[in-house]
């Protein structure tokens, strides 16, 4: 095994590099926190509005699900840790030379106004095809938004990728540089060695004095796959966008749909793999220790490079329509997955017994990371889950996929993303940190609420309950009204965060003083925290009980699906009604009659349409609305029509 | 909760529950504990022996489920076939009934994006789901035990009406 050397000793020295490094650094980790103060409120306000607090018209629901899932995982933890990649390469003495630098500044300008563009896509111009755009929603909005709407959305997501794209080329020329210092000079052996081969073949990828830092490893793999990942979304992106204004062009869905996946695992890693970097530096650092590592981990990181970009079927594994070969393509990734899930176990290994028995520093940094670290493990095992077709067929789309997800990206990968701001953001700024306690409650509030938030999530979705849901079915009412006071309290807990933050900008400090000194504040303080998390918990529990109660009264009447089976077969309006109701023309339409409040199509209580167009148009259906001759016999449609007549006159 | 759903509840909630507490507790205690010294050279080491335990929890996870998988499967000479047509924001579902105990082939197409095509009991309970793609079809089988009324939903998202996109249909003794 090669010996380790710590990276304090390797940092880059003040001086121009350090610099550029630390300007570069400090602006997209800026940024990235404003972006997200926005997308996170964006997020509790949609899951009050599925509860019923402030509830929101479904397209409104829909544009900011859009807005708040591309802001928040690309524009915060993606751009976070992007930021941060370039201080760890400071860190451990890798600096950015002219193109890298060229690189690394279009990737930031790229990212700022691509999200700026979701934003205006969403928010202004009404766009809900999700941040997954699964071709070919964006050019069907039933009438909810137009085709420039789409055309700015999908160009938006494409300077998005372009940035990641970007940022990848500046990582690549920063690793695979002098600043390694291999023995060879030959790009190949340069590019093993940045891969960590040193560790496995000592000879070949000979580095002299030292191995290639540990954390240059992670953002090496992500940086190679993020550029075989990205090209060809970019291509369909650009598809997609002549499509907006010539309607003619098409590509087959299933393609889009593996393109996407092809870019959309991977990019869950662009989120990791960074991460992982920024621990691989910090936790030794607060153990005190070098990284506890074996060559195998390079091993690990070999397996990642390639199996990263060879595992999208993962997320289609209920698609295998006949005559296509994608059931054979997702047995085979279920494998695949798994052998990527080898790198995670490696590097946890690592990090656990780097802190285990360590004089490990718990300022809030290191507590983060730790529960970042426990965070990891966790939505890792729930990640297993969701790689197993046989598990997956259960959890596919509903809530279960929210709840893993949110604990990766949000207390996993965001707490990187915060521990690496309560570090270095006094290097950065060159003062001292507003309040290390304000910072230690934000960290200990926020792993609990969205711990708990997340759990809600996990349950649920075991339950069935779909995800992407405007309005839930009534039976799942309980967890989600539970789950309101925990949002809003979790909102609040940030704002300890960028209170910090704003008050470490404006240079002020509280100055810590012993604790026999301050002993009534600190009582004060753990009293109001008790007390929001008791309130929040006691409010949660309130909703459950009454979600719980209302639900037991409705749910033979408001369940998934639609109203009971008629036992007999009656006639005129009332019959009509039912099939109103079981033919769910309300999901489309509005009718008080039925207690019909859909938006997409004409509202049936302001046209109060003539007999004869309702017959036709149920049995012959137009434009967006069905054909219901298969479904409803004859006399089924004459009843509906019947019904649609009387209860509007 | 159907029995998969179980099966991954108890599992989850031991390891990613339970275990994952411990571990942190474990881990963290040892911190502050007072004999704070390790052998790093061997632990880097026996991370080897840790890759191995990895691999064959893989190894024996992936024979243990592999084999339940939707893929492939066949409704057979007996079987019945059963036409539904997802489109925006409705299923169309043929009226006639589908009978108890008889394997069924849902043959599922779409008429503008993609939906996913989840059944429902009348207990709520999540019972299957496969996606629904456009200019394809997709063939779902299953075999009801039960007579009932079966109720469908929309499980991919599919444009503003989503949440409202359900269908029914009844299976018959």
């Amino acid at each position: 095994m090669t010996e380790h050397v710590a990276a304090e000793s390797i940092a880059l020295e003040p001086g121009p590099d350090r610099e550029l490094a630390r300007r570069l650094t400090l602006r997209y980790v800026l940024t990235a926190q404003a972006i997200l103060a926005v997308s996170g409120l964006l997020g509790i306000l949609i899951r009050s509005s599925q509860a019923g607090v402030g509830r929101m018209s479904a397209n409104w629901f829909y544009a900011l699900m859009t807005a708040h899932g591309l802001g928040a995982f690309l524009g915060w933890a993606a751009f976070s840790v992007m930021g941060t990649a370039f201080w760890v390469f400071a860190e451990v003495g890798f600096p950015l030379r002219r193109f890298g630098r060229a690189m690394a500044e279009a990737a930031y300008w790229l990212m700022v106004v691509g999200i700026a563009g979701v934003v205006i896509s969403t928010l202004a111009l009404h766009f809900a095809g999700s941040w997954v755009f699964l071709y070919p929603l964006p050019f069907h909005s039933a009438g909810q938004w137009g085709e420039v709407s789409s055309g700015i959305f999908l160009s938006a997501v494409l300077l998005v990728g372009l940035s990641i794209v970007t940022w990848s080329l500046a990582v690549v020329h920063t690793a695979v540089s002098p600043a390694l210092h291999t023995v060879s000079t030959r790009w190949t052996n340069r590019f093993g060695a940045a891969l960590g081969f040193g560790y496995l073949w000592p000879k070949r990828y000979a580095t002299n004095p030292r191995a290639v830092p540990y954390p240059v490893i992670p953002l090496t793999v992500i940086a190679v796959d993020m550029i075989i990942a990205t090209l060809p979304l970019a291509v369909l992106l650009v598809e997609m966008i002549v499509q907006s204004f010539v309607p003619s062009w098409h590509v087959d869905p299933l393609l889009a749909k593996n393109v996407l996946w092809w870019f959309g695992h991977p990019v869950v890693y662009l989120l990791l793999f960074p991460a992982v970097a920024v621990y691989y530096l910090l936790v030794p650092r607060f153990a005190g220790r070098a990284l506890v590592a074996g060559n195998v981990i390079t091993v690990g990181w070999t397996i990642a490079i390639i199996a990263n970009v060879i595992v999208w079927a993962h997320h289609v594994y209920i698609d295998y329509p006949v005559n296509s070969p994608q059931a054979a393509i997702d047995t085979a990734m279920q494998p695949l997955t798994f052998a990527l899930t080898i790198v995670s176990a490696l590097s946890l290994y690592s990090l656990f017994f780097t802190i285990y028995k360590s004089k490990y520093v718990w300022n809030a940094a290191g507590t983060a990371l730790f529960l970042g670290l426990i965070s990891w493990l966790s939505a890792g095992l729930s990640g297993v889950v969701n790689a197993t077709i046989a598990f997956d067929q259960v959890v596919h789309n509903t809530l279960w996929i929210p709840g893993h997800f949110h604990q990766m990206a949000f207390i996993n990968i965001g707490f990187v993303a915060f521990a690496a701001v309560y570090t270095w953001l006094p290097d950065w700024l060159g003062r001292p940190l507003y309040s290390e306690a304000m910072a230690k409650w934000h960290v200990w509030l926020t792993f609990l609420l969205a711990t708990v938030n997340s759990v809600l999530w996990l349950v649920q979705g075991l339950e069935g309950a779909p995800r992407r849901f405007a309005v839930l079915p009534s039976n799942y009412n309980s967890l989600t009204k539970a789950a309101v006071p925990i949002v809003i309290a979790l909102g609040a807990a940030q704002l300890l965060f960028f209170w910090n933050v704003v008050q470490t900008l404006r240079g002020k400090v509280v100055v810590p003083r012993p604790l026999r000194e301050r002993w009534p504040e600190a009582v004060a303080e753990a009293a109001l925290v008790l007390a929001v998390l008791g309130l929040a918990f006691a409010t949660g529990a309130a909703g459950w009980i009454i979600g719980h109660y209302t639900a037991e009264s409705n749910v033979k009447t408001v369940t998934v699906g639609s109203a009971p089976a008629p036992t007999t077969a009656p006639s005129g309006t009332d019959a009509g009604k039912r099939v109103f109701t079981s033919a769910t023309c309300g999901g489309c339409h509005t009718l008080a009659a039925a207690g019909a409040r859909g938006t997409v199509g004409p509202n049936l209580d302001q046209v109060k349409p003539a007999r004869a167009l309702v017959v036709d148009r149920v049995t012959h259906g137009k434009g967006a609305m069905p054909s219901f001759k298969d479904s409803l016999t004859s006399q089924q449609i004459q009843d509906v029509a019947d019904f649609v007549v009387a209860s509007t006159r | 909760m159907g029995r998969i759903a179980i099966i991954i509840a108890v599992a989850y909630g031991i390891l990613g529950g339970g275990l994952v507490v411990l571990l942190g507790i474990l881990v963290w205690s040892s911190t502050v504990g007072r004999r704070r010294e390790i052998d790093a050279r061997k632990l880097g080491e026996r991370e080897r022996t840790w890759f191995g335990i990895v691999v064959v929890l893989l190894v024996g996870l992936l024979f243990a489920t592999i084999f339940f998988t939707p893929y492939g499967r066949s409704a057979g000479k007996g079987g019945l076939s059963f036409d539904i047509k997802a489109q925006q924001f409705a299923f169309v579902i043929p009226g006639r009934a589908i009978k108890a105990g008889v394997p069924v082939t849902f043959h599922l197409t779409s008429g503008d994006v993609n939906h996913g095509f989840a059944v429902f009991n009348e207990h709520n309970e999540f019972l299957f789901q496969a996606q629904v793609m456009p200019g394809r079809t997709q063939d779902y089988v299953y075999t009801f035990k039960k007579p009932g009324r079966y109720r469908v939903v929309c499980f991919e998202y599919c444009g503003v009406g989503h949440d409202q996109m359900r269908g029914q249909f009844v299976v018959k003794k």
